[in-house]
């Protein structure tokens, strides 16, 4: 089993900065988190940290140990237990600036030291199913490790994720990471146990296909990313949503680039009118109507038949197309609708998984004859900062008709408020492939950075200008603020189905 | 146990929104799935008569308002709701707008459990974390409210808001 300790960056450096605030005590601190819980990989999501800030709060504190109060870890055990939260215990050693910080003996015996006498023995007894596990903060490294209640000890923490929104030199622990394995500054900056880095995919049996010479293979961007940013692409798994004119560029740049695997979801077929913009797409498809995702997958298949390729046939309003989300390290989206904005900018929030959506529209002059007006935006949502919500972009009107029921939509046709007809909307692929291109560097660029981060961009084709726009997250945002409680909540809160259904409802009779 | 945000937020706007504005008595609701919340007396404006003889509210300035919640709130607006089918404003009944039986193109399969049913085309929605800063149950019951004042537009069959 892999376990995964995933941060949104404002944590991170919050509870990193509180813990090594004073350079002759150690401190401490919990990290309240939610749980993804995938086959072969447990993923714990930091969202809270509660610092032991208060005297009452603890036991004792000196330059060589620190011990919460029980009444402090009873209100923390309390909180999690009412609230179905895991548990990580923080401490720092602030002594330590060697770069391969270590659990000393005191924190094995305060742990887990007398068997069951330890907190991680009472808390699996007290709240079971809970998982806790615990990091210690050096200057220039972590280690971390978590309980397992099955073998009655601690095993070691495999990987730590922050998900970062600002340029990489800002953020101290990269500088001092080692330097030689992890990509400087990559949004995923992952560490191992014992402040060990991460090791990077193996390319023994990736890349088989191709004699497992990636280097011949990818040699050209190799030379623009170096080889760990290459290893990283290839140990990265990416969601795409919607394999149409925009889905189907960004598979097959995710291919020609070597990720690890593509999970593609959309469930439409082709048409004739698609093989103008779709990749991979021919003409016998569209006469055989077959499904878009297994077009690319023979697409992707003949690109580099190495890369795992997940197709899901299922629109991704569906909770079950959208939980196999789960597993991916990043979500690419081109569906370019309001609905699936909705729920994929939740499922980001919740499962801390970053989210890229594209877009694009076009309008003609009445004769359909002159482009009037086109232009695209590619949005890249980090958990942790601002969302989807937070730019008050959602029409209302046109996500009721994209969620509406037949039945709705006939009364609304009958009463005149819409028309009834699907009118197609133009579409020519140099402007979905401007659109896609700009989002696929925007992924590259969250993985292997080598710009500013440009989170919101906006296209306009006809005067061929882009411009970077600066977001600040809404306070209140019902999705991504602190008391919307739904940042890292993972498998805590149900994938809801936004969709109404068909059947009639259970209105009680009026009187 | 997971946890449905959806019904979390629900129960939260009735308990401390109308619950105090209508009064727990006159409010019944969809236990399981929320999918509908009902106010067994919604007070009329002006001009408003209750002329369904075997109403509760006959002759008055009251009506029973059953409110359809969708699925994806709060971030999908309410657009579905449905009162007494016999109201009466000034000397009309405003039949094509509320889909009485009888009114010819009827599709309301309401209308066997006593509803007419009306719709509102909201073009602006921000629900927000805190309940009182943003859009819920008690703006739309609100914006109901300030659709019938607006006779003259109910009777265009025409509304946006």
């Amino acid at each position: 089993m892999k376990y995964t300790i995933v941060f949104p960056e404002k944590v991170f450096l919050e509870s990193r900065k509180f813990l090594l605030r004073d350079p002759n005590n150690e401190q401490f601190g919990y990290l309240l988190a939610g749980v993804s819980e995938l086959e072969g990989e447990v993923r714990i999501l930091v969202h809270t940290f509660l610092p032991a800030r208060e005297r009452e709060d603890l036991e004792y504190q000196s330059t060589g140990g620190i011990c919460p109060s029980p009444r402090f870890q009873m209100k923390v055990y309390s909180i999690c237990k009412k609230n179905g939260y895991h548990l990580i215990d923080t401490h720092s050693h602030p002594f330590d600036a060697s770069g391969n910080v270590r659990f000393s003996g005191i924190d094995n015996k305060y742990e887990f030291g007398n068997g069951r006498e330890g907190v991680f023995g009472f808390t699996a007894m007290w709240n079971p199913g809970m998982y806790h596990a615990s990091i210690v903060f050096g200057q220039n490294s972590l280690d971390a490790r978590i309980y397992r209640p099955d073998i009655r000890r601690p095993v070691p923490v495999d990987e730590i994720q922050v998900l970062r929104k600002i340029a990489p030199t800002s953020v101290l622990l990269l500088r001092h990471a080692k330097r030689e394995i992890v990509p400087k500054g990559t949004i995923l900056s992952s560490f191992f146990g014992n402040g060990r880095v991460e090791k990077k995919a193996s390319v023994g049996t990736y890349g088989a296909g191709f004699g497992g010479n990636l280097d011949l293979l990818y040699s050209r961007q190799i030379l623009a990313f170096g080889k760990a940013g290459q290893a990283s692409l290839s140990s990265t798994t990416v969601a795409v949503v919607g394999a149409g004119g925009l889905g189907s560029i960004v598979v097959e740049a995710l291919a020609r680039l070597g990720v690890k695997e593509i999970i593609c979801v959309d469930n439409d077929k082709i048409e004739s009118s698609n093989i103008s913009r779709v990749l991979g797409s021919q003409f016998q498809d569209a006469k055989k109507r077959i499904e878009k995702v297994k077009v690319l997958e023979r697409h992707v298949k003949a690109i580099n038949p190495d890369i795992r390729y997940t197709p899901v046939i299922d629109t991704i309003l569906n909770p079950r197309a959208l939980e196999s989300l789960r597993c991916a390290d990043y979500i690419i989206s081109g569906t370019d609708t309001y609905s699936s904005r909705l729920v994929l900018n939740r499922f980001s929030i919740q499962y801390l998984v970053p989210y890229i959506d594209l877009g694009f529209g076009m309008e003609t002059d009445g004769k359909h004859e002159k482009i009037v007006s086109a232009g695209g935006k590619v949005i890249t949502i980090i958990p942790g900062n601002w969302c989807f919500h937070c730019l008050n972009e959602i029409d209302q009107r046109e996500l009721q008709l994209e969620l509406m029921r037949k039945e709705d939509r006939e009364r609304q046709v009958s009463r005149g408020y819409i028309s009834g007809v699907d009118i197609p909307n133009p579409s020519v692929i140099f402007l979905n492939m401007t659109v896609a291109s700009l989002g696929i560097c925007e992924f590259l660029n969250l993985l292997v950075p080598f710009k500013e981060r440009s989170n919101y961009i906006f296209y306009d084709m006809l005067s061929t200008k882009l411009w970077s726009i600066k977001v600040k997250q809404d306070p209140e945002c019902p999705v991504c603020s602190p008391a919307a409680e739904i940042l890292g909540r993972g498998d805590l809160l149900a994938l809801e189905d936004i969709r109404d259904s068909e059947q009639i409802r259970n209105f009680p009779k009026n009187m | 146990m997971q946890i449905s945000l959806r019904k979390r937020r629900i129960t939260l706007e009735i308990s401390q929104l109308l619950v105090p504005m209508y009064g727990r008595d006159n409010l019944e609701w969809d236990p399981e799935d929320y999918n509908w919340i009902m106010i067994k007396q919604f007070w009329l404006p002006k001009g408003w008569v209750n002329k369904c003889s075997a109403s509760p509210c006959y002759n008055t300035s009251y009506t029973p308002l059953l409110i359809e919640i969708p699925a994806g709130y709060p971030s999908v607006a309410p657009q579905n709701f449905y009162a007494e089918q016999q109201l009466q404003c000034g000397t009309d009944f405003i039949g094509h707008y509320f889909d009485r039986p009888g009114t010819g193109t009827s599709q309301n399969k309401y209308t066997d459990k006593g509803w007419a049913w009306l719709c509102i085309h909201v073009l602006s929605w921000e629900s927000k974390t805190n309940l009182t800063k943003g859009d819920n149950l008690l703006t739309i019951c609100k914006l109901i409210f300030d659709i019938l004042s607006d006779k003259r537009n109910v009777r265009r069959n025409y509304y946006t808001g």
